[in-house]
């Protein structure tokens, strides 16, 4: 535009006139282009919204009419996950007591690598933020406050049967809640063996070792 | 003569204007009006401030300790508020955004927490398969472990469920990592393709998939 405006008024004031103009409306464009999907509070306009929102209730959504006799079960209570079916169940693997309400003494189920594994997996997700990664007990929650987590290397943890840990993950202890509704029972379990590998680890115990290295002992 | 002779450009002028119009129109249209600018930065205020900046970046709590069960269900659960007072019984009792959970949780009450991501109801999604796949958090919610209010970082989009359906490779990593933003992977196509040999990973493209 300029240059045609120059062409017609070599000099002229339109040029003057075009040019910051033009500059201006550059500056504006690019003030724009880095604002596209900035941050704002406004929630999506949406110009056509056919069938976006359907007369029906999409999980963890409030529901305004519960239909007569219905009890609401827990809001981490899922159909297709943890919760209903696994609280209603019975049985030492859910209960982690025997028939005649004694801890049982082992996991009721096969131990093996894999095993371990997820329950090492499962012990990073849901106890090292407050027991730490090896179960010392000591992590930064208890400077902001949290009364100190036992040390699940502790004598006292390593002599627990293997359901009474169980019950502390499920149930919670004085100053711990209870995890039982946000992890599935043979995640428990799972987590269950890996604390038994930790404190094995921990104390080093001599069947760990083969014979000549036991042979090497003081 | 009628007309003064600057009159002749008129037609020209009305015209290269009309045309420049449309085409920056148009420009500004494309620009700013799909997904990338309508639905990208998205952050409402929370009713309570929760920072995912502090729990999941400094404490370096796992998604999972609270959206528990992502690796099996459609969606992604929020946690219950007695979970949170597993740790706030004892620390910032006194912060104001903490006595508002207690309230709540002391009441029974659900935490009106205002939804960021959402997808219209026609569209059907299952973060499940994902992350069983082995696609990380991070390929679509951004780094949520940096965020102090969360923030949508991706369109959501068909076209962007499609361009990873096609191309998936670059955005799979190993089971132990997808909840690591953090982590680097050195060589993602090759870790991607692998993955997708070993797990027989074929995402569909078919309307059936996503819409029923
Ligand atoms: C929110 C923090 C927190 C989480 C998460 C947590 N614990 Fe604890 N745990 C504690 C605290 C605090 C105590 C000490 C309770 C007390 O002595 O009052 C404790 C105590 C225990 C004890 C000993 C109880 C007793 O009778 O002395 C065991 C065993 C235990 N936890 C296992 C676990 C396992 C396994 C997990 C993971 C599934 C877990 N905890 C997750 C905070 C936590
Ligand atoms: C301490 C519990 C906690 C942890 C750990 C946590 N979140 Fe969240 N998350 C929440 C809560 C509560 C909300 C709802 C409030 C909000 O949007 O800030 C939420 C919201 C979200 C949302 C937005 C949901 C929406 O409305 O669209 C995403 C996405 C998300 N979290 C992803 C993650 C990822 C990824 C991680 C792991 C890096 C993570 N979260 C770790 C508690 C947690
Ligand atoms: C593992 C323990 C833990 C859990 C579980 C947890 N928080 Fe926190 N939260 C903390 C710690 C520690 C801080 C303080 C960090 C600091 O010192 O700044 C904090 C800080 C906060 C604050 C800011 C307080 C302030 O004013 O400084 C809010 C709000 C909050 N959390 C909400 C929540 C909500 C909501 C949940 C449940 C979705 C939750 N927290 C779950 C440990 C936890
Ligand atoms: C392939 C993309 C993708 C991946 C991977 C993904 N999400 Fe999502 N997420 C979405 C979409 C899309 C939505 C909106 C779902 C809807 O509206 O139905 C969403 C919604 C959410 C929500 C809100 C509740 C819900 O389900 O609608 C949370 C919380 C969340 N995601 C957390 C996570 C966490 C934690 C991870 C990692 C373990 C994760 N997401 C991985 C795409 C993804
Ligand atoms: C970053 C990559 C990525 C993105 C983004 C993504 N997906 Fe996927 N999606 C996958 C992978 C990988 C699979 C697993 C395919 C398999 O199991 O063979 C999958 C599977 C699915 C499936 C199961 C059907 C099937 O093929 O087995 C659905 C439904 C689906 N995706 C919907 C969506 C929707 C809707 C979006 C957009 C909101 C989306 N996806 C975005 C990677 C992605
Ligand atoms: C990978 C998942 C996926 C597949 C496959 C898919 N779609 Fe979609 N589709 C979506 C999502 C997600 C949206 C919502 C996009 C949004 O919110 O902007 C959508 C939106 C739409 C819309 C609505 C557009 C509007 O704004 O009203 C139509 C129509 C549509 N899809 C048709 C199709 C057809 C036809 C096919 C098969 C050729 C198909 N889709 C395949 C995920 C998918």
């Amino acid at each position: 535009m300029g240059k045609r405006n120059n062409a017609m008024d070599p000099a002229g004031p339109v040029s003057h006139r075009v040019m910051p103009m033009g500059a201006l409306f550059l500056l504006i464009a690019l003030a724009l282009v880095s604002c596209r999907g900035g941050r704002t509070e406004r929630p999506p306009i949406h110009l056509n919204p056919n069938m976006m929102n359907q007369a029906r209730y999409n999980p963890q959504t409030l529901s305004r009419n519960p239909p007569d006799g219905v009890v609401a079960f827990g809001r981490d209570a899922r159909a297709d996950g943890v919760g209903r079916a696994d609280l209603l169940k019975e049985g030492p693997a859910q209960t982690g007591r025997d028939a005649s309400g004694k801890w049982v003494a082992r996991i009721p189920a096969a131990v093996t690598g894999d095993f371990i594994n997820r329950g090492r997996e499962r012990f990073d997700i849901h106890c090292a933020v407050c027991h730490g990664e090896t179960g010392s007990g000591k992590t930064v929650l208890t400077e902001k406050g949290l009364p100190p987590p036992t040390a699940l290397i502790d004598a006292r943890v390593v002599a627990m049967a293997d359901g009474e840990i169980f019950g502390i993950i499920t149930a919670g202890a004085r100053n711990m809640a209870g995890l039982g509704k946000r992890i599935p029972a043979e995640d428990r379990w799972a987590i269950v063996a890996y604390v038994r590998a930790l404190q094995a680890a921990r104390r080093g115990v001599p069947a760990d070792l083969s014979d000549s290295q036991r042979g090497a002992l003081p | 003569m009628v007309f003064p002779g600057f009159m002749n450009k008129v037609p020209m002028a009305v015209l290269a204007g009309a045309l420049g119009l449309g085409a920056a129109l148009t420009a500004a249209i494309w620009y700013w009006g799909g997904p990338k600018h309508t639905e990208v930065g998205y952050s409402p205020k929370q009713p309570i401030p929760f920072s995912h900046r502090v729990h999941a970046g400094d404490l370096g709590m796992d998604c999972r300790f609270c959206h528990n069960t992502v690796e099996r269900t459609a969606v992604a659960p929020l946690p219950s508020g007695e979970s949170c007072m597993s740790c706030h019984a004892f620390v910032k009792k006194d912060s104001e955004g903490v006595k508002r959970l207690a309230a709540a949780v002391a009441k029974n009450e659900a935490i009106p927490w205002v939804r960021v991501h959402r997808l219209p109801d026609y569209a059907r999604f299952h973060h499940g398969v994902h992350v069983q796949a082995g696609v990380s958090c991070l390929s679509c919610h951004g780094r949520i472990d940096q965020m102090t209010q969360v923030r949508q970082v991706e369109p959501l989009s068909m076209s962007w469920c499609l361009d990873c359906h096609r191309k998936p490779e670059a955005q799979l990593r190993p089971a132990h990592l997808i909840t690591r933003l953090d982590a680097v992977i050195p060589d993602p196509v090759a870790t991607g393709r692998r993955i997708m040999e070993s797990r027989h990973l074929k995402p569909s493209t078919d309307c059936s998939a996503c819409h029923q």
